[in-house]
């Protein structure tokens, strides 16, 4: 294990950092949507996004992966790097959880704050828009991270459809060197920092983040 | 136009029933372990012995930051004098990395008695086995009960990991089958229903255990 190793698996770590910040973003925006259907008053808006939902949160992410990455190129004819393919699958997967998390957020702003901004003559998307959405991302931020922590563990999945990030480089590193135990102790030590200070800076957020008494 | 045909893979159903009984085996075994090493956590944890509380807070904070595939390699390919077989070695992965989830959610279990409910089963002049066993392991269970149970379709997914170190389940043939005779899509949207139903049918049973067994209370 030379530092030039370490520094190999320190630039995985950035590669596996990156992806996954381009996912939890894209999934964002995707879970947002998917958390309006969720509570939209139409039964079959509300159905489909459940159904979304339920597929990619009851079946492994390796599956996930395999399927976009043997699928992509067969139904659409699209050749893509597997970077690409542990992107969409993140982006795909962390949605369904993310649509969870804003509809809890929002399911936490209380009656009355509907009640109120309807009776100052604001109609139900500008409450949304001004008065319940500003709450809700608010209190969504610190799951939002543990979903990102999550996440940034399970990049470690796109190793097997040969996505060149940390995991991959230990596992190339450790049967190059035969050193197993100081290969993926030094990758383990990465991964605990980068998720643990992120978990960490979740629960600080989390403190500061809390509405008081508002919602009580 | 690429037609989906599953007759062609169907015919490795001998293949993909094997796989599954693996990844049964191993989804049980792993429940069953990490629930008692989870529950000697989370007592460990809040036990006042403040070595053994740091103990038990670092196993949790280094087995919940670390992904499951690293924690796989390093039982599977760390050389520790005894050679597991990918089996045993991911039994042992999966419950080691399990049982940090699993603590968690017992010592959250735990810390929900209020104190009342001791001092009054006490002072019905309980003995202390007749309060473990009447007041607080049924109201315990019926707080954790539900984590746990999204505990347990986690372990049923986190198994098709497991197949990156050669454990024959069913994503391991998935694999190999999907290499070999280039029908993967099939297979992995085979794969993929059957998880689906494996994942679905835990939380349905573990449901249905709960309104049996754990009937709600006016403590609630």
């Amino acid at each position: 294990m030379t530092p030039m190793y370490v520094l190999l698996l320190l630039k995985g770590a950035v590669v596996s950092l990156k992806v996954c910040t381009l996912g939890i973003i894209l999934g964002c925006v995707l879970g947002f949507f998917i958390s309006l259907m969720r509570i939209s008053k139409m039964k079959i808006l509300n159905m489909l996004s459940l159904i979304y939902i339920e597929l990619f949160r009851d079946s492994p992410l390796l599956i996930q992966l395999f399927l976009f990455y043997y699928g992509l190129p067969i139904f659409f004819n699209l050749q893509v790097s597997a970077q690409v393919v542990v992107t969409i699958v993140i982006t795909l997967n962390s949605s369904a959880y993310i649509a969870e998390i804003f509809k809890s957020a929002i399911g936490g702003i209380m009656k009355g704050q509907w009640e109120a901004s309807y009776s100052l003559g604001l109609s139900h998307l500008k409450s949304l828009r001004y008065v319940i959405l500003p709450q809700a991302f608010r209190i969504a931020i610190p799951p939002l991270i543990s979903e990102f922590v999550g996440k940034l563990k399970a990049s470690s999945l796109g190793s097997v459809v040969g996505f060149v990030e940390i995991t991959r480089l230990a596992a190339m590193i450790r049967s190059i060197t035969y050193s197993a135990f100081d290969v993926l102790g030094v990758t383990a030590a990465i991964y605990f920092v980068m998720c643990y200070g992120l978990s960490r800076l979740g629960s600080y957020l989390e403190k500061r983040l809390e509405i008081k008494d508002v919602n009580k | 136009m690429y037609i989906l045909q599953f007759g062609q893979v169907l015919k490795y159903n001998y293949m993909l029933l094997s796989g599954l009984w693996v990844t049964l085996e191993l989804s049980i075994l792993t429940m069953f372990f990490s629930l008692i090493l989870g529950i000697i956590i989370a007592i460990s944890r809040i036990s006042k012995n403040k070595l053994l509380s740091a103990f038990a807070s670092g196993y949790i904070e280094f087995f919940r930051n670390v992904p499951l595939l690293i924690i796989i390699y390093i039982v599977f390919y760390v050389d520790i004098g005894i050679n597991f077989t990918p089996f045993v070695a991911g039994v042992i992965a999966l419950t080691l990395n399990s049982a940090a989830f699993e603590a968690e959610i017992i010592r959250g279990g735990l810390k929900a008695i209020a104190k009342e409910q001791i001092d009054s089963a006490q002072s019905l002049g309980l003995s202390k086995f007749q309060m473990y066993r009447f007041i607080i392991i049924p109201y315990v269970m019926r707080i954790v009960w539900t984590a746990l149970g999204n505990q347990a379709v986690d372990i049923v997914l986190g198994s098709s990991v497991v197949s990156v170190i050669t454990c024959m389940e069913l994503t391991y043939f998935g694999m190999n089958i999907a290499v070999n005779k280039a029908r993967a899509i099939e297979i992995f949207i085979i794969l993929l229903i059957i998880y689906l139903s494996l994942s679905l049918s835990v939380s349905l049973i573990l449901r249905i255990i709960k309104r049996i067994f754990l009937k709600p209370s006016e403590l609630e």
